[in-house]
């Protein structure tokens, strides 16, 4: 908790409860779990460790989020395709409001990280999360999954379309994208992960019709 | 006094406008997203500029992007995939366009009725249908699928499994065949060549390959509105109603993007005007009408009708919602597919009583998107209790890290197989007003809640999943994965659902609704139930058809026109001047 002080945290989360939210239940959900402040008080530099960490949890890469992980890949992953920004841009544009949907995403991973294994708090990310094994963040995924739904349905929504974001943003052109020019910067990660051949107007791509029938049989 | 307000220009609303613009009648089309006048310079290949849910083109959202998206509540793991705009969903739909299961009918007397949910029919018979299916398949035109190398693969599996091949569009038994598609089939230079240079209009007409069927479709480029390959309403139907007084002795519509249905206005019982609010403005307006359509879709139709306040005496407004439960499989194969590359649907296998399996080819983002979504947590680690089965595949569940690399690791050797479920229709899973999230302008949301499966969905669904194995395998698939969807939530119906009783369904046999007159529904929410697991679409259009026709004959004297005239093209060469004399 940096440079906020208890009390503006406790007007800030008065001031969602009371209705600002648009999304009321995960702050309802994070005030049982003891952690809508620590969520008010994620610094932009928790956040974007948390998302590394998910995004190289989701697709590996050389990079030391991955190393910490204890994976070990030749080849780049979703860090260096550039998703963590685009995925923070995109969950806090999702679902506006005074508390960041990053944020309490963060949180959320966090605090389960800590249950997961209390020591991750420390480690060589602020994020207990990113400190985790690759292992331990798929039991992270695990407990949440496991909440019951009637309860803990929003945040299992939330964390249950993490994975599936960052697959999208990972493998899509979304990192490199330059949307002034409409056009990819340089070829994206996910492209060459896959030996995909890029957009393109058409494709020699035609075989024909199945067994040379173009049309149906109106009196079959 | 305007004749109709439709509400919704999505999949359904258009061919109300166009039908009933033909005969004369002045239509207002109300669409909440953008107007997408200028697609070629608005629309991208690109996927995430596409189909990112919080920025992308095609999102549930305001045509302004600066603005957020409109928020539903979804109280469970699940994906909405609904696109705002004109032509709606199916601006990122593949256009699968297959007649539905004739057990889904009230005339069904063919084998095994009860494999079918015969508590919820549709309130007339198939056969009444099919001159309005022939209809829209004529208009949009539906056309039988080309192939490329994942069809040729898929169907040379579905052979080997000893299927027969279906040749008609009637689904008389279990069967495969190309698929029939809302896509115009490839001529000249589409589909023959790579080079963009020679792949303008006119040189190259109907379906380029390309591979971006849920990024909309833009192709051939430079080809006229009306003569785009993917058949979205915003190609087919819109551009028609547009031009009704030029094409035909019709009355052109206006259409109003931007501009979100707050409330229908009744008086006596009866549907008396519509106020919607301009999304950039602010401006509300009210318009006296004699008649409304309601085509908002399955979740803001009912939304809709709950924030007006208009009467649900058996509380079936909302409830019954189906969605076909579906799931994906995904072969990984040590030769190519070319699974990236043409139209994202274009084979299929049915299976009556159960559903349906087709072929589903995507480029790396939705790919990885679908291979790392599951209820069966992930693969190699834990399985939350999923009762699915593996039925010989390799792995259940979401792929995550070196092992999603290394599945992916060339997606022109991976065939995807969606799965698709004749599901029943249960009043738990339901739209209502969302009590948990705040109201955004257009008043409280939407609340999506998907609670139950009966044992014969669930029974269905396994059965689908063993045979997409064995389909896979037989197409010669070295490793297979079930990825066992949460809930990928875009084939929804039957919420604001026609039926036999009064008891348990909303709108009569006409699509009216049985509490409020001059008020009718035209999107998938108006369908009795699942239709047994075909793609929704088609059917929808084809009732909307009727719909219209039904409302000609009863409020404004008419006579009905489908058994008696002949449907005009949307790419017929008379559109085709009209859409170019209009600057569409």
């Amino acid at each position: 908790m940096t440079g906020v002080s208890r009390r503006e945290l406790l007007e800030r989360a008065t001031a969602l409860v009371a209705g600002a939210a648009v999304l009321d239940r995960l702050p309802h959900a994070l005030r049982l779990q003891g952690w809508l402040e620590d969520a008010y008080a994620a610094t932009p530099n928790v956040v974007q460790q948390t998302m590394n960490g998910l995004v190289a949890f989701v697709v590996p890469g050389r990079d030391r989020y991955s190393r910490a992980q204890g994976t070990k890949s030749k080849t780049p992953g979703g860090i260096e395709a550039g998703a963590t920004p685009v995925l923070i841009r995109t969950l806090d544009r999702f679902l506006p409001g005074p508390l960041p949907l990053s944020a309490t995403a963060a949180t959320i991973l966090n605090g389960y990280a800590t249950q997961v294994d209390p020591t991750s708090r420390q480690g060589a990310f602020a994020s207990p999360f990113a400190n985790l094994s690759f292992a331990e963040k798929a039991r992270v995924f695990q407990v949440v999954e496991a909440l019951p739904a009637a309860s803990a349905g929003s945040i299992r929504f939330l964390v249950g379309n993490l994975p599936d974001l960052v697959g999208f943003l990972a493998y899509s052109e979304a990192g490199v994208y330059d949307a002034k020019r409409r056009r990819v910067r340089r070829r994206p990660v996910g492209w060459r992960l896959t030996h995909y051949a890029g957009v393109a107007d058409g494709r020699k791509e035609l075989k024909g019709y199945w067994q040379g029938r173009k049309a149906a049989d109106p009196s079959a | 006094m305007r004749d109709v307000i439709v509400v919704g220009a999505g999949g359904g609303g258009p061919v109300v406008a166009k039908e009933l613009a033909a005969r004369g009648l002045d239509v207002l089309l109300l669409e909440a997203g953008a107007a997408f006048e200028h697609s070629e310079r608005e629309w991208s290949h690109f996927e995430n500029e596409a189909n990112n849910p919080a920025t992308g083109v095609f999102r549930f959202g305001p045509g302004d992007r600066t603005q957020p998206p409109w928020a539903r509540d979804l109280p469970q793991n699940c994906f909405l995939w609904q696109t705002a705009g004109v032509g709606g969903s199916t601006l990122h739909y593949f256009a699968n366009s297959p007649r539905a299961m004739p057990g889904a009918f009230l005339d069904y007397a063919g084998p095994e009725p009860a494999s079918y949910d015969r508590s919820h029919v549709a309130p007339f018979g198939y056969r009444e249908l099919i001159p309005y299916y022939e209809w829209v398949e004529h208009t949009l035109p539906v056309q039988t699928a080309a192939m490329g190398t994942k069809e040729e693969r898929f169907l040379t599996g579905a052979a080997k499994l000893g299927l027969p091949h279906q040749t008609s569009k009637d689904i008389t038994r279990a069967a495969y065949r190309p698929q029939e598609n809302a896509i115009l089939q490839p001529q000249g230079t589409a589909g023959r060549t790579s080079d963009s240079k020679k792949l303008a209009y006119p040189a190259a007409k109907g379906c380029t390959f390309c591979g971006h069927c849920p990024q909309g479709c833009i192709e051939p480029v430079r080809s006229p509105r009306n003569l785009r390959a993917k058949r979205s309403t915003h190609t087919s139907y819109v551009p028609m109603a547009l031009t009704a007084d030029r094409w035909t002795k019709g009355k052109a519509i206006t259409l109003l993007p931007d501009s979100f249905a707050v409330r229908i206005e009744t008086d006596g019982g009866n549907a008396t005007g519509v106020t919607w609010r301009n999304t950039r403005t602010g401006q509300l307006t009210t318009e006296e009408v004699k008649v409304i359509v309601l085509a908002a879709g399955p979740v803001e139709t009912p939304r809709l009708w709950l924030n007006s306040g208009l009467p649900n005496p058996n509380d079936q407004v909302g409830r019954g919602l189906t969605d076909h439960y579906l799931d994906y499989l995904v072969g990984r194969f040590t030769t190519y597919t070319g699974s990236s590359k043409g139209p994202t649907s274009a084979a299929r296998l049915d299976f009556p009583g159960f559903g349906g399996l087709e072929q589903a080819g995507v480029s790396p983002g939705l790919q990885a998107q679908a291979l790392t979504s599951s209820d069966s947590g992930i693969a190699g680690f834990y399985d939350n209790g999923a009762r699915v089965g593996a039925w010989g595949a390799n792995a259940v569940g979401r792929l995550v890290g070196e092992r999603l690399k290394r599945f992916m690791n060339d997606v022109d050797r991976l065939i995807g197989v969606a799965l698709i479920t004749d599901d029943d229709v249960l009043p738990q899973n339901r739209v209502t007003l969302s009590t948990a999230m705040a109201p955004d302008a257009h008043g409280p949301i939407a609340r999506l809640e998907v609670r139950a499966r009966s044992p014969k969905t669930l029974k269905n669904r396994e059965y689908l999943a063993s045979r997409a194995v064995e389909l896979l395998s037989a197409a010669g698939a070295r490793e297979v994965v079930r990825v066992n969807f949460p809930g990928l939530l875009l084939h929804l119906h039957s919420t604001m659902r026609m039926g036999v009783s009064a008891a348990d369904s909303v709108l009569d046999a006409d699509a009216e609704a049985r509490w409020v007159k001059r008020l009718f529904v035209a999107d998938n929410s108006a369908l009795p139930n699942g239709i047994g697991g075909p793609n929704p679409t088609l059917t929808m259009q084809a009732l909307a058809t009727r719909t219209a026709e039904k409302i000609f004959v009863r409020y404004f004297d008419g006579d009905p026109w489908v058994a008696r005239e002949s449907p005009v093209s949307s790419v017929d060469d008379t559109v085709t001047q009209a859409v170019i004399a209009a600057g569409l």
